[in-house]
């Protein structure tokens, strides 16, 4: 996921060279320069507080983009098959730049019997950090509504596991030696080079 | 403090005030319960059952397709519990048909698609790249009966065409198979799809549907899968996670 950009160069302070710009650097003090410190603060938080609630829909259609590269994963009340799935997912995302350890705080599993759905897993973010860039809490969900093999949730957990790596799908045009997990109509139980990379430069 | 001072103060306060507010109101994670979002704040990713690699394969599959206008959208039914990971809440949409290309005349002139959703909070999320309907929309839809009692739900996230006035806006990721095989515009598409659906003249080039997968309940839900000798994994593939593709691909 490319990073969300939100405010420009003014929000953040940095007016660089620019030479149509007063150089504010030289302006002499006024009399109230420091009550207009925490107004122009909170002008500026109020901007960034206010735009994200309809940038994240413009997502692109990749994963979700963890906060950090340490990842403490817990699952709730899984089943075996659930918790295969969990156990193999972090497995595999320990082979990228993502180091992960057992905890909560950060990627949360669930499964269920969510029904006849079309859908075999799901990856989103319930709690995102301030200015919305990355995700604090990154949610799983298995459905075990579905009969599949045990390398099947296998696949499923790497498929979902990658999500929270920010990675996306991939199809056969892209994934011609058939090795990812996270294509959709097959089920291939690793992340191929292309996906670690893909991690390294997303996270 | 001076009264300018207490004037920029005050800015200050209510502009902070302001900006939570705004926050809140309209993607921030209020308790508030009776709180929708208008538009998603997150897109969910996902593995789904069906991946289609052609118009052909998504018309064989799918038991309903229709050309409709989107007349209404309202919270539809809740599903879910916080042992299931949290509470997701439908939107359901209503879905004037003008043409039904399978099952007429059997699909009613009104029929109700659920598309998601709400979190629990109230928090709209998108799924894969099926943007939320808006009334007004017009378009193809590619539909299933949902767990929903009498609702329809889309076949997957490839299963919506919206048309844009000579052209169709895909569901569908632009990077799959499918929607780089797309090439119909509005016009075209409702002949092909009268062709591919065409039950005394079966075009031959109409593919079989996707097979659907096994669906459990109860304790089958909940017993260990059993285990394989083979990964289920086409002959072709190098299997092991070491054979690099190229990054960045090539296509």
């Amino acid at each position: 996921m490319s990073p969300i950009v939100r405010g420009g160069p003014g929000l953040r302070g940095d007016l660089g060279a620019r030479s149509d710009l007063p150089d504010l650097r030289k302006r002499t003090p006024v009399k109230f320069s420091l009550p207009r410190i925490p107004a122009v603060l909170a002008a500026a938080a109020a901007l960034v507080l206010t735009v994200p609630m309809s940038a994240q829909a413009s997502h692109d259609d990749k994963g979700t983009d963890p906060d950090n590269r340490n990842q403490a994963v817990k699952g709730f009340s899984l089943t075996a098959n659930g918790s295969t799935a969990m156990g193999y997912g972090k497995a595999e995302l320990e082979r990228s730049v993502i180091t992960t350890s057992w905890g909560g705080g950060d990627i949360e599993v669930y499964d269920g019997a969510y029904g006849d759905t079309k859908w075999h897993g799901r990856t989103d973010c319930t709690n995102w950090n301030a200015l919305w860039t990355s995700c604090d809490i990154i949610r799983v969900r298995f459905n075990t509504s579905y009969s599949k093999s045990l390398n099947q949730w296998k696949s499923l957990g790497c498929h979902e596991f990658g999500h929270t790596g920010d990675l996306g799908h991939r199809y056969s045009s892209t994934d011609t030696d058939n090795n990812s997990c996270m294509r959709i109509e097959i089920w291939p139980m690793h992340y191929d080079q292309h996906d670690l990379n893909a991690i390294a430069a997303g996270t | 403090m001076s009264v300018p001072g207490r004037i920029a103060m005050a800015f200050s306060v209510v502009a902070v005030v302001g900006g939570i507010a705004a926050f809140g109101s309209a993607g921030g994670s209020s308790a508030a319960t009776a709180h929708r979002d208008t538009h998603p704040e997150r897109i969910m990713s996902g593995r789904e059952v069906f991946d289609f690699k052609n118009l052909g394969e998504l018309v064989a599959t799918s038991p309903v397709i229709v050309q409709a206008e989107v007349v209404g959208i309202a919270p539809g039914r809740t599903i879910g519990s916080v042992e299931d990971g949290g509470v997701d809440q439908a939107r359901d949409v209503t879905l004037k048909v003008t043409t039904s290309f399978k099952l007429y005349p059997s699909i009613p002139q009104t029929i109700v698609m659920e598309e998601w959703g709400w979190d629990g909070s109230g928090n709209g999320y998108q799924v894969e790249n099926v943007t939320w309907s808006q009334v007004g929309d017009k378009g193809f839809y590619f539909l299933e009966p949902s767990d929903g009692a009498g609702r329809y739900q889309l076949v997957n996230t490839q299963g919506r065409a919206l048309d844009k006035g000579g052209w169709l806006e895909l569901s569908a990721d632009p990077k799959s198979a499918f929607a780089t095989s797309f090439y119909w515009d509005p016009l075209d598409l409702v002949m092909e799809l009268k062709r591919l659906t065409d039950t005394k003249n079966p075009p031959a080039d109409l593919p079989s549907a996707q097979s659907e997968p096994t669906v459990v309940t109860g304790d089958a839900a909940n017993a260990p899968a059993p285990a394989e000798t083979e990964e289920p994994i086409p002959g072709d593939s190098t299997a092991d996670g070491s054979e690099p593709t190229p990054y960045p691909s090539p296509s």
